[in-house]
C-alpha cells in the first residue's frame, strides 16, 4: 500500500488569494500549481457530495494561531471563499514535495459560513449561506419606496 | 471534541425524492376564482415574478396582479362609475401584452397601459365619488394609495367604466402573459423570456444574493436545461409566494425529473433518469462504471434499507396541470396515472403541477416516474469502502454494480448483484469512502425499468372545453393583438404632484467604517500593545483605562492579622500579656485554638482551644513558657453539617516570638583605651600602638528607652592605623541596622573622620522596616574619641570590656 492523501486549503475572493495552507508536508512550504502552500496542521471532516438535501457542509479544525484567527475572521466578515482540495498519491515515492502524478480526488469550494471552537482551536464550517431559514424567494419585497402607501381595500 | 453524524440511511429515500412527499389534498393552484374581489398589494408582499414562454401553442400563465393605486369617480347624472387601477404585474421587464389578453373578471374590458420601470397611466389616485340623487351611492375604498417609484417592475394601468348598479366594478383583473420576465437564457445565451426551469433557478440564485456565481456549476446547469428542453418539461408560472430557495429548488426539481446536486461545493441539477448524450431518456442497456465486491468493503461496510410498505403500495396518481388555450383563460385539469389494473378505486395521491405545468405530457412523465420508482425501486444501500481508484472517478449519478457473494450453506451460493445510482459520496478524513446508492432496477436486457416506463408514458393530449357559455361580456376583441398603451409618468426628481417617496425618506444609510479593524473585531479596549494593568510597575506606556473589575467579597482574604493584646515593642508579645481575638473580627461564632511555634524548629504545639467567645473574644494568657515561640490563632466557624460542629480552619494571625524584654534608659561602659602614636610627622603614615593602655568607664544616657539584648555583636576591628582624612573605626556585623547616640552610625560599617570632636558613640540595632527596636537585638558599643590634634593625627583605639545597664524601665 502506498496510498496517501494531502489536503490543501485556500482562502480567496474574486481577485485575491489570502491564504494557502497544506497539511501534509510538516513545517514545509511547498509549491503546487505555481503557488506556495504553507504548512498548517488543519484537518477536514471529509467532503460530501450529495443529491439529497442536508449534510452538504464541510468542517475544518485548525489551531487558533493569530494568523488563522485573523484569516477566518476576515473571511467571515467579507464572505470570502474557501477551497479544500484532497490529493491522492503514492507515498512510497517522493515525500519532500507534491508529486507531479498526484490525483485530485475531491474538491470543495464554499463560503466560510460559521466559525466556532475554543481558545486554541477553531472549527470552521464551509458551506453556502443557502440556509433553510432565510434565503427567501422571490427576493424583492414591496417597500414604501417602490409603491408608496398602497391602496387599501 | 467534534461529532461527525451521518444522516441515517432510512432518510435517504426522502432526501433523494425517492419516497413520496407529504401530500396536500387541496384544490389546484391554478383553479383561482375569476370574479373574486380585486386584491391590493401590501407593504412587505413579495414582488411576483412571472416566468413563462408560450411556445408551440403551449405555455403562458394567467396572472392576477394586485393593485397599488386606484381612482374612483362617478358621473353626476348617470352615476356610472369609472374605476382606474394601477397594478404591478411582475418584477423585471415583460414584453408587451396584447389587448386580447387582459381581463376584468372573465371579460376583456377596459383601457390599458403597460410600462416598465415607471408608473403606468396618467390619472391621479383618489376617491371622487359623489352622491347622485335617486341613485344608490357607490361604496368605494377611500384610501386609494399614493404613488411609488416602481423600479424594475412591469406595471399596468387599467381604466373601465361600469354602469350604475354594476356588481362587477371591483372584480379582480387578470392578464394572460405569454412571455414573462426577460432573462439571459442559458441554452442560447439570448436575452428574452424563458420557460426553462433552470433559467428560473439561476435567476433566483443570483437575485437572492445567497449563492455567488462561483458556486453555480454552469456546465451541469446547461446539461439540465437541455434535458428539460429536449423532454419538453417547461415552467410557465407566476412566482409570488415567499418560500425558502433551497426548499423550492429541491421540490421543484423533482417535478422536472431533476435532482439538485452539490458537486465540489457547486450547485447544479442532474437528470433523475439515465440519459443519452443528446439528453433524451436512455432506453437502452445501462452500463456501469465500477463494480464493488467483497474486496472493497470495510468491516460493517454494508448497510441496506428497503423502501417502506407505504411507499410501495399501488396507488393512482392524480397529476394536476393547467390546460392553457390560446384564446381563453386557462384552467386546471387532472390526469390519472396508474399501472393497468391497479388501484382502480384508489388510493389516490394528488400532485399539483398546475402552478407551472401547462403540458399534459409533462405531468404524465412526472407521474410515470413517481409510479415506476414506487413499483420497481426496492432499496437503498450504504457502502463503506476502502480508498481505491474510484476515489477520483466516481461522481454523483454514476451507475455502479454491487456484487457480493452470500454463502448460507455449502450448496447455497448466491449473490447480491444489482445496479445502483450513486446518490451521495462522502470522502472521509481517514480515506474511507461512503457511498449512498439507490437501486437501479433493470430488465433482462439491462435497460432501466423506470426509464422505460417514463419514456413510454404518453399523454392522451385531448383538450377539453373551457366550459364558457356563448354569452360574451367582452368589450375588447379576443383576437385583438394591439399592444397595450404606454401612457405613464416619469416622475421628476421631486415626484411632482404624485408625491412618490424619495429614496432618502425611506432608507437610512449607515456610514461604512473607515477603520478596517472592524473585520477582525475592532481595536482592543486598551491601547495597542499594552498588556499591563493600571497601576502595574512601570516599564511600558500606560493603558487606556485599567482593569477596574469590581472586587468580589467572596474572593477577598479574611482577616489574618487580628490578634491583639501584645504589649512589647513592635507588637511583640511578652509574658503576662493576654492575647485576644474578637468575635467581631472573626465574623462568626465558633472555636479559636491557640498554638505556639518554636521559632527555630517551627514545630507547632497546641496550647488551648476555646469553643465559645468569652466577653466577645477568645483569649490566651502568655506565660514564660511561650518565650521564644510564635503564637498562632486558628479559628473555625460553627458548621452543624460537620462531625466536629465547626467548619474549615482559618489562621487568624501569628505574632511573636514572645520575648521577655528588659529596658533601660542609660548604660555604663567599661573599656580600654589603647594609645596610638603616629609614625611620621604631620600625622600621616604608619601608626603604632604605644603600649600604653588606660581602662576607663563612662555612663551614657539615652534620649530613648534602650532595650537590653545581646552583647555578642561582632565587630571586625577598631582601626589599627592612623593618618589620612578618614579612619574606619568599627565594622559591625550581625545587625540589621544601627542607630547611634551622639554622632550616629548610619550603617553597619562606619567610617568616622579622624579629627572630629571627641565623642563616644553608642550603637544598637533597629528594624530596617519598621524603625522599631527588634526583639533579640544585638547591641554593640563603639567609642570614638577624636584626637587632640588636627585632621590626620593619631587616634587612640578602644576595646569594650563590659556593659552595665542602668535605670531599668518598662518596655513599651
Amino acid at each position: 500500500m502506498g496510498r496517501a492523501q494531502s489536503q490543501y486549503l485556500r482562502i480567496f475572493d474574486s481577485s485575491t488569494t489570502y491564504a494557502r495552507w497544506q497539511t501534509y508536508y510538516v513545517n514545509q512550504t511547498v509549491t503546487l500549481d505555481g503557488a506556495s502552500w504553507e504548512y498548517a496542521p488543519f484537518s477536514a471532516s471529509g467532503i460530501v457530495e450529495s443529491g439529497a438535501s442536508g449534510g452538504k457542509s464541510v468542517s475544518i479544525s485548525v489551531p487558533a494561531t493569530n494568523t488563522v484567527v485573523n484569516a477566518f475572521n476576515l473571511a467571515l466578515s467579507f464572505g470570502r471563499f474557501c477551497e479544500l482540495k484532497i490529493y491522492e498519491f503514492d507515498n512510497r515515492l517522493d515525500q519532500t514535495a507534491p508529486q507531479a502524478g498526484q490525483v485530485l480526488i475531491a474538491a470543495y469550494t464554499a463560503e466560510v459560513v460559521n466559525v466556532s471552537g475554543t481558545f486554541t482551536r477553531l472549527d470552521v464550517e464551509l458551506g453556502s449561506s443557502l440556509s433553510p431559514v432565510g434565503a427567501q424567494v422571490p427576493p424583492r419585497k414591496f417597500t414604501s419606496y417602490l409603491i408608496g402607501a398602497p391602496l387599501r381595500i | 471534541m467534534s461529532l461527525n453524524i451521518s444522516d441515517p440511511l432510512s432518510l435517504l429515500p426522502y432526501q433523494s425524492g425517492l419516497a413520496d412527499p407529504v401530500l396536500i389534498e387541496a384544490a389546484a393552484q391554478a383553479a383561482d376564482d375569476l370574479t373574486a374581489q380585486q386584491q391590493a398589494y401590501r407593504i412587505g408582499d413579495p414582488v411576483p415574478i412571472v416566468f413563462c414562454r408560450r411556445a408551440s401553442n403551449n405555455g403562458g400563465v394567467l396572472v392576477s396582479p394586485g393593485a397599488t393605486e386606484a381612482r374612483y369617480e362617478n358621473d353626476g347624472v348617470t352615476n356610472a362609475l369609472t374605476v382606474s387601477l394601477h397594478l404591478v404585474l411582475s418584477e423585471g421587464e415583460l414584453p408587451t401584452i396584447p389587448i386580447k389578453d387582459v381581463f376584468v373578471g372573465p371579460c376583456r374590458q377596459g383601457t390599458w397601459d403597460q410600462n416598465y420601470d415607471r408608473r403606468s397611466g396618467t390619472w391621479f389616485p383618489g376617491n371622487f365619488v359623489t352622491t347622485v340623487s335617486g341613485k344608490q351611492p357607490w361604496s368605494c375604498p377611500y384610501y386609494c394609495g399614493t404613488s411609488g417609484r416602481y423600479e424594475d417592475m412591469t406595471t399596468l394601468s387599467y381604466v373601465n367604466t361600469f354602469v350604475d348598479g354594476s356588481q362587477r366594478w371591483n372584480q379582480q383583473v387578470h392578464a394572460f402573459v405569454r412571455e414573462g420576465i426577460q432573462i439571459t437564457r442559458i441554452i442560447d445565451s439570448t436575452l428574452g423570456p424563458s420557460n426553462n426551469v433552470i433559467d428560473l433557478a439561476i435567476y433566483l440564485m443570483n437575485q437572492s444574493g445567497r449563492i455567488p456565481s462561483t458556486l453555480i456549476d454552469t456546465a451541469q446547469m446547461l446539461a439540465a436545461a437541455n434535458f428539460c428542453e429536449v423532454n419538453e418539461l417547461f415552467y410557465n408560472g407566476v412566482f409570488s409566494e415567499s418560500q425558502n430557495l433551497d426548499s423550492w429548488l429541491e421540490r421543484t426539481s423533482n417535478d422536472f425529473l431533476l435532482r439538485l446536486v452539490e458537486t465540489d461545493g457547486k450547485f447544479g441539477f442532474k437528470p433523475r433518469l439515465p440519459v443519452n448524450t443528446d439528453q433524451t431518456i436512455k432506453t437502452t442497456a445501462i452500463s456501469w462504471v465500477f463494480t464493488f465486491t467483497e474486496d472493497h468493503l470495510l468491516p460493517d461496510g454494508f448497510e441496506i434499507q428497503y423502501i417502506a410498505l407505504e411507499d410501495r403500495l399501488p396507488v393512482c396518481l392524480q397529476m394536476m396541470w393547467r390546460q392553457q388555450p390560446d384564446a381563453d383563460i386557462g384552467f386546471a385539469r387532472t390526469t390519472e396515472i396508474r399501472f393497468t389494473g391497479e388501484a382502480l378505486a384508489g388510493p389516490f395521491e394528488q400532485y399539483d403541477l398546475s402552478q407551472f405545468c401547462t403540458s399534459e405530457s409533462h405531468a404524465v412523465k412526472v407521474g410515470a416516474y413517481r409510479l415506476a420508482r414506487r413499483k420497481y425501486v426496492t432499496h437503498t444501500l450504504r457502502l463503506t469502502v476502502r480508498p481505491s481508484s474510484y476515489n477520483s472517478t466516481l461522481t454523483l449519478g454514476d451507475v455502479v454494480r454491487v456484487r457480493l457473494r452470500r454463502e448460507t450453506a455449502t450448496t447455497a451460493l448466491d449473490y447480491h448483484d444489482y445496479l445502483y445510482e450513486v446518490e451521495r459520496i462522502e470522502k472521509t478524513a481517514s480515506g474511507a469512502c461512503v457511498f449512498d446508492l439507490t437501486h437501479l432496477p433493470i430488465d433482462g436486457q439491462g435497460r432501466s425499468l423506470v426509464a422505460l416506463e417514463v419514456a413510454s408514458a404518453t399523454a392522451p393530449n385531448v383538450n377539453i372545453s373551457a366550459g364558457r357559455s356563448d354569452y360574451s361580456c367582452d368589450d375588447n376583441s379576443a383576437s385583438d393583438n394591439t399592444a397595450l398603451g404606454i401612457d405613464g409618468i416619469d416622475y421628476p426628481p421631486s415626484g411632482g404632484n404624485f408625491d412618490p417617496p424619495l429614496f432618502d425618506w425611506t432608507a437610512v444609510g449607515i456610514d461604512v467604517p473607515t477603520d478596517d479593524t472592524w473585520a477582525t473585531g475592532g481595536d482592543p479596549p486598551i491601547g495597542p500593545n499594552v498588556s499591563l494593568p493600571s497601576g502595574s510597575p512601570s516599564g511600558g506606556p500606560a493603558p487606556n483605562g485599567g482593569w477596574n473589575n469590581p472586587s468580589d467579597p467572596l474572593e477577598q482574604p479574611l482577616g489574618t492579622d487580628i490578634i491583639t493584646g501584645a504589649t512589647g515593642p513592635g507588637g511583640i508579645p511578652q509574658p503576662s500579656d493576654v492575647l485576644s481575638v474578637s468575635e467581631t473580627n472573626v465574623g462568626c461564632p465558633g472555636q479559636v485554638c491557640w498554638f505556639k511555634i518554636n521559632k527555630n524548629t517551627l514545630v507547632e504545639t497546641l496550647i488551648s482551644c476555646q469553643n465559645e467567645p468569652i466577653g466577645g473574644a477568645w483569649n490566651l494568657s502568655i506565660t514564660t513558657s511561650e518565650i521564644d515561640f510564635f503564637i498562632k490563632a486558628v479559628g473555625r466557624c460553627k458548621d452543624p453539617s460537620t462531625a466536629s460542629g465547626f467548619g474549615v480552619p482559618r489562621t487568624l494571625g501569628v505574632v511573636g516570638p514572645v520575648e521577655e524584654f528588659e529596658c533601660f534608659t542609660s548604660v555604663t561602659v567599661n573599656y580600654t583605651e589603647e594609645n596610638v602614636v603616629s609614625g611620621e610627622a604631620g600625622c600621616s603614615g604608619t601608626c603604632a600602638l604605644t603600649g600604653t593602655t588606660t581602662t576607663k568607664s563612662r555612663a551614657f544616657s539615652s534620649p530613648v528607652t534602650l532595650i537590653k539584648g545581646y552583647e555578642d555583636v561582632s565587630y571586625g576591628k577598631i582601626s589599627t592605623t592612623c593618618g589620612g582624612s578618614a579612619q574606619t573605626w568599627a565594622e559591625l556585623t550581625g545587625c540589621d541596622w544601627i542607630f547611634g547616640v551622639g554622632n550616629p552610625f548610619p550603617a553597619a560599617s562606619v567610617t568616622r573622620t579622624n579629627g572630629v570632636t571627641d565623642t563616644l558613640i553608642l550603637a544598637w540595632t533597629v528594624s530596617k522596616t519598621s524603625g522599631q527596636y527588634i526583639a533579640g537585638q544585638k547591641v554593640a558599643y563603639v567609642f570614638h574619641t577624636g584626637t587632640n590634634g588636627a585632621t590626620g593625627c593619631t587616634a587612640d583605639q578602644y576595646v569594650i570590656n563590659s556593659v552595665t545597664y542602668n535605670n531599668t524601665v518598662s518596655c513599651t
